[in-house]
């Protein structure tokens, strides 16, 4: 046990606060954010493309410095000590192609020790997926099946999936979303980007709104549903109708 | 957690470099084999045809070169685009999310090269030594093929002087910036927006264009452009031995503070400004 698994724990896993990214064009990505997410939800980070949702959860991950603004992960600003308790899942495959399975499992295991191999070999096992194949022999579905279970074998605070359904067949998506809240923990947070509401809204706990790099709505799924009466998915349509 | 890094590194280029390797010494393998048959038809057959043996002995030995010199040039490609798709391609979503500073992990990247850099660079003098010993057992008498070794040192070591120590770190040295700006390149690349591998190859043009002013300017200094373009003229040999060290001396400082230039502007331009698209 070190010091990650035995730290007290706010209730606050993640915020950010008067956050701004500005590529070289005028409009900046993102634009003054503020937002705080507690422990034990899956949130839904939606908006169209271009809204500004892969950014900030680069931003978070510490792949992108800020133009502005602050960002804290469990207390920490993003730093080592914040990217030991991130799991980030790019929307790309960020593997090396020559690299086989079991070496990406051994990296994950050396490198992070939150990460539980013995779980990612058994959903490998469940999934049929050999172990000893090379990433660039997989086709894209499992390349994607292969990063999730990496991402979701680690015992972090939060979770920052980036369009983890899209370009997948709905069998996959089945699996991937099934894999997420399979190996929920409720001390920890899972923040997913996707532009795919109605196969993850029956997962989601909150929901927030991205427009033009701001947030346009940040309220519990539940909440949602009540005040406006609608799903989430006919309530995001309704909103960026207007939006755009 | 540098350990663990330097540990993947070697895991995951030891392969191609092994097979580059293994290229450099069945070349070395292959020169001393060509020099020997030349060797053993010159001194069994003294009526062969020497122009059509020269010809061909010369025309393998010339082929050998140009392998050793391209699996050089290979490995220096080879670890140029690993620290490029590693660092700042998709591939670096997993390298920069990792717990370890930046810092730690261009480190790694350079200490992992440098290895490798330095193992081509002692398999090709290995190799060029095989040249030099074979080239010996041809035109050599065999009764004096016992005195090749210490003939070859001497070529080697043309003044038996003291610098041979300061020449070797040197080289060492020259070996591991010249990756250091390779690396510091590709960084700079980085800042374009778009274009980013020509970004790189314009700031290493223009890197090269500085450094070669910067040199011509220390070597005036140390008086050592002077000392050989007239040594022959003005100087004895002990003035221009001394002019040579001063030379070296100012060299060794200039690689130690570009070194040093290179490792940092690398860590702080990652640190500081690099997105990752």
């Amino acid at each position: 046990m070190d010091y990650y698994d035995t730290r007290p724990l706010s209730p606050v896993v993640l915020n950010c606060r008067n956050l701004t990214k500005t590529y070289d064009s005028v409009m900046p990505a993102l634009d003054r954010i503020d937002l705080t997410l507690t422990r034990g939800h899956i949130v839904g980070l939606l908006g169209p493309n271009g809204s500004g949702k892969t950014t900030l959860l680069k931003l978070i991950a510490g792949l992108l410095t800020p133009t502005s603004g602050e960002i804290t992960v469990s207390g920490f600003p993003v730093s080592t000590d914040s990217k030991r308790v991130i799991s980030y899942l790019p929307d790309q495959t960020y593997l090396s192609p020559s690299m086989r399975i079991d070496e990406a499992l051994h990296y994950f295991e050396d490198f992070y020790t939150d990460f539980d191999a013995a779980r990612a070999y058994d959903m490998l096992m469940r999934l049929s997926i050999d172990p000893t194949k090379q990433m660039k022999t997989l086709s894209k579905g499992t390349k994607e099946k292969v990063q999730l279970i990496l991402v979701m074998s680690r015992r972090a605070d939060l979770y920052l999936l980036d369009e983890p359904i899209a370009g997948v067949d709905p069998a996959a998506r089945d699996f991937i979303l099934h894999t997420i809240v399979n190996n929920f923990d409720p001390r920890a947070t899972v923040l997913i980007s996707t532009h795919l509401i109605t196969d993850v809204e029956p997962i989601l706990d909150e929901a927030i709104f991205l427009s033009q790099g701001h947030v346009l709505l940040h309220q519990p799924v539940a909440a949602i549903r009540e005040n406006e009466g609608k799903t989430i998915d006919q309530f995001f349509r309704e909103v960026y109708h207007y939006a755009w | 957690m540098l350990g663990k890094l330097i540990k993947h590194e070697f895991a995951a280029t030891w392969r191609v470099m092994l097979v580059l390797s293994l290229i450099l010494v069945g070349v070395g393998i292959l020169f001393l084999c060509c020099f020997a048959g030349l060797a053993a038809m010159i001194h069994n057959a003294p009526d062969y045809n020497s122009g059509a043996l020269s010809f061909s002995v010369f025309s393998i030995v010339g082929f050998l070169l140009i392998a050793a010199l391209a699996v050089f040039i290979l490995v220096k490609i080879y670890l140029i685009v690993r620290y490029y798709k590693n660092l700042y391609t998709a591939e670096g979503y997993l390298t920069f999310t990792l717990p370890a500073s930046t810092t730690q992990i261009i480190s790694a990247k350079v200490i992992v090269g440098s290895i490798w850099t330095l193992l081509t660079m002692f398999l090709l003098l290995i190799d060029f030594f095989c040249a030099l010993f074979g080239f010996g057992l041809a035109v050599t008498d065999p009764s004096e093929i016992a005195t090749i070794p210490s003939d070859m040192i001497d070529i080697v070591t043309f003044d038996q002087s003291a610098m041979l120590p300061l020449m070797i770190t040197i080289y060492i040295l020259s070996t591991i910036i010249s990756l250091l700006s390779y690396y510091f390149c590709i960084t700079v690349g980085q800042l374009w927006r778009r274009h980013k591998i020509l970004g790189a190859i314009l700031c290493y043009v223009g890197l090269s264009i500085a450094l070669r002013i910067i040199t011509f300017i220390q070597q005036l200094f140390s008086g050592f452009s002077g000392g050989l373009l007239f040594g022959g003229l003005f100087l004895s040999n002990e003035e221009f031995a001394q002019t040579y060290l001063h030379s070296l001396i100012g060299n060794l400082v200039l690689s130690i503070v570009l070194g040093v230039l290179y490792f940092l502007g690398s860590v702080l331009i990652t640190k500081k400004k690099v997105n990752l698209d």
